[in-house]
């Protein structure tokens, strides 16, 4: 039986190496090391003992990758929230074939036009009411958008 | 509390939705080619939908505006500016005193019709302001604007001055002041694009030769240089017809598809003729007149065949539109 300081002896060799899989079999123990992308999860609490727990199960590199994850979930509470004005139909452009208002990773001002939503054959325009960065699109053309739903997500300047 | 001209543009008129009730003496119907933009036009700025609004053709005009003024453009693109600066379309539009009104390129469409708040003030003629131009009567003076005209404009009220007074409060220092919402629209043909209108069979259908009745909802067109509000000549098919057909002239429509015998068709708009004696293949679809109508001259079309219900439904549906859009409109005004 590997003791807890050979197990993170090996997880440390490994982590190091360009190995991305390693599995081994003594005396019945069995110990399967992998490098694989962390899959996200949203809203993951940020819970130190979790963290922990992870520490003890993944490689250094997997933790590193779920650090980052977790720190982009932090980041992303200070992300701005572009919100719905209004009940009606989400576009992007302000006519089939145009060009859209703004697309990812485009920089807007206070009063740059982000989308329309339609209610009743009216248009009604969506200011960013923020500088930054836009990081996330949260809705597609034709899409149902509800009165206070977040259409945007913007990286504040 | 009037517009000034400065420069007329190609073709500036007067128009309404017609001068209806008197075709029985010959007198045409006149009126706005594209009603559809006319009408939203004047329900943007809290106008009746049928109030008198300027017709802008092709190569539009510049205006001065000597009164602090609450306006709506819509239809074909020609580049409205206010003082140099970009007007937004399909939207009120708060102006002040001396703003120079100016328009450029055809972006889209070929029509641009402006409606101001409380309307032009001009006499009716026959029941209706629009202008008809061959026979000089209606409008401003019977007769397209010319440099220098001052046109009145009527104090806004009601639901015009509430919207004039609602934008006065919203006004800074700028240009001009619009709203951040928008009315939708039909799509406004582009130039280079085939634009697809929908039709009914005419009441002569029937005697066009097999291959003509084909090449109609099969070919392209060619809207002719020659085309204007009385109608557009179309080419690039020649429709013929089984044999010859004796007519007597009867009534004409907007929107009638009629043949003359050199086999280019005609469709009749706004300024039309009120009997015709050619055979008519085909009546174009209510709801599609305001898309023909910002069709250019020299861009193509094609037609397509629909059903009497069909268009009937259209033309209901289109109706509910606009009134849903209206309604949409007061609201923004509570």
């Amino acid at each position: 039986m590997l003791t807890f300081d050979e197990i993170r002896e090996i997880i440390k060799m490994i982590d190091q190496s360009s190995i991305q899989h390693f599995e081994l079999n003594q005396d019945g123990t069995q110990i399967v090391v992998g490098k694989y992308a962390v899959s996200s999860q949203k809203n993951t609490p940020l819970d130190s003992e979790g963290v922990k727990e992870t520490v003890s199960q993944r490689s250094t590199a997997a933790i590193q990758q779920e650090s980052a994850k977790i720190m982009e979930e932090i980041e992303g509470s200070h992300l701005h929230k572009i919100l719905s004005t209004t009940v009606g139909t989400f576009y992007s452009a302000p006519e089939p074939g145009a060009d859209p208002f703004v697309k990812m990773g485009q920089q807007v001002g206070p009063s740059t036009v982000v989308c329309v939503l339609e209610a009743m054959k009216l248009f009604n325009e969506v200011e960013a009411g923020i500088s930054g960065e836009v990081v996330e699109i949260l809705f597609k053309d034709g899409e149902f958008v509800e009165y206070g739903a977040p259409l945007f997500l913007v990286k504040p300047e | 509390m009037s517009i000034k001209v400065l420069q007329p543009g190609l073709l500036t008129s007067m128009q309404d939705l017609g001068r209806y009730g008197y075709q029985k003496h010959g007198v045409i119907v006149s009126g706005a080619m594209d009603t559809y933009s006319l009408r939203i036009a004047n329900i943007l700025v809290g106008n009746q939908e049928g109030e008198g609004a300027l017709e802008i053709a092709l190569l539009g005009p510049s205006l001065e505006i000597e009164k602090d003024s609450l306006l709506a453009i819509t239809g074909g693109n020609l580049s409205p500016t206010i003082n140099g600066k970009v007007v937004p379309m399909w939207r009120p539009v708060y102006v002040k005193a001396g703003s120079i009104l100016q328009f450029g390129a055809c972006k889209s469409g070929c029509r641009s019709y402006l409606a101001i708040a409380g309307g032009y003030d001009l006499l009716e003629v026959m029941g209706s302001k629009s202008t008809y131009l061959r026979a000089g009567i209606g409008g401003f003076q019977g007769r397209a604007l010319q440099r220098g005209d001052v046109l009145a404009v009527k104090s806004p009220h009601g639901a015009s001055l509430d919207r004039t007074e609602y934008f006065k409060r919203k006004y800074s220092p700028e240009s001009f002041v619009s709203s951040s919402w928008y009315a939708g629209r039909p799509p406004i043909p582009q130039a280079l694009r085939l634009t697809t209108i929908r039709m009914t069979r005419g009441l002569q259908f029937e005697y066009f030769t097999a291959e003509s009745k084909s090449q109609l909802l099969n070919a392209s067109f060619q809207v002719a240089a020659q085309s204007d509000r009385m109608g557009y000549r179309l080419s690039g098919v020649n429709l013929q017809l089984e044999s010859p057909l004796e007519m007597i002239s009867e009534a004409v429509a907007l929107g009638t598809v009629q043949v003359p015998p050199d086999g280019n068709p005609i469709i009749l708009l706004a300024d039309r003729q009120t009997v015709g004696g050619y055979p008519k293949i085909g009546q174009v679809a209510i709801v599609d007149v305001p898309i023909l109508a910002q069709v250019r001259p020299g861009a193509t079309i094609q037609f397509q065949e629909i059903t009497l219900e069909e268009a009937e439904r259209l033309y209901i549906a289109r109706e509910n539109d606009i009134q849903e859009l209206k309604t949409a409109i007061q609201l923004k005004f509570l």
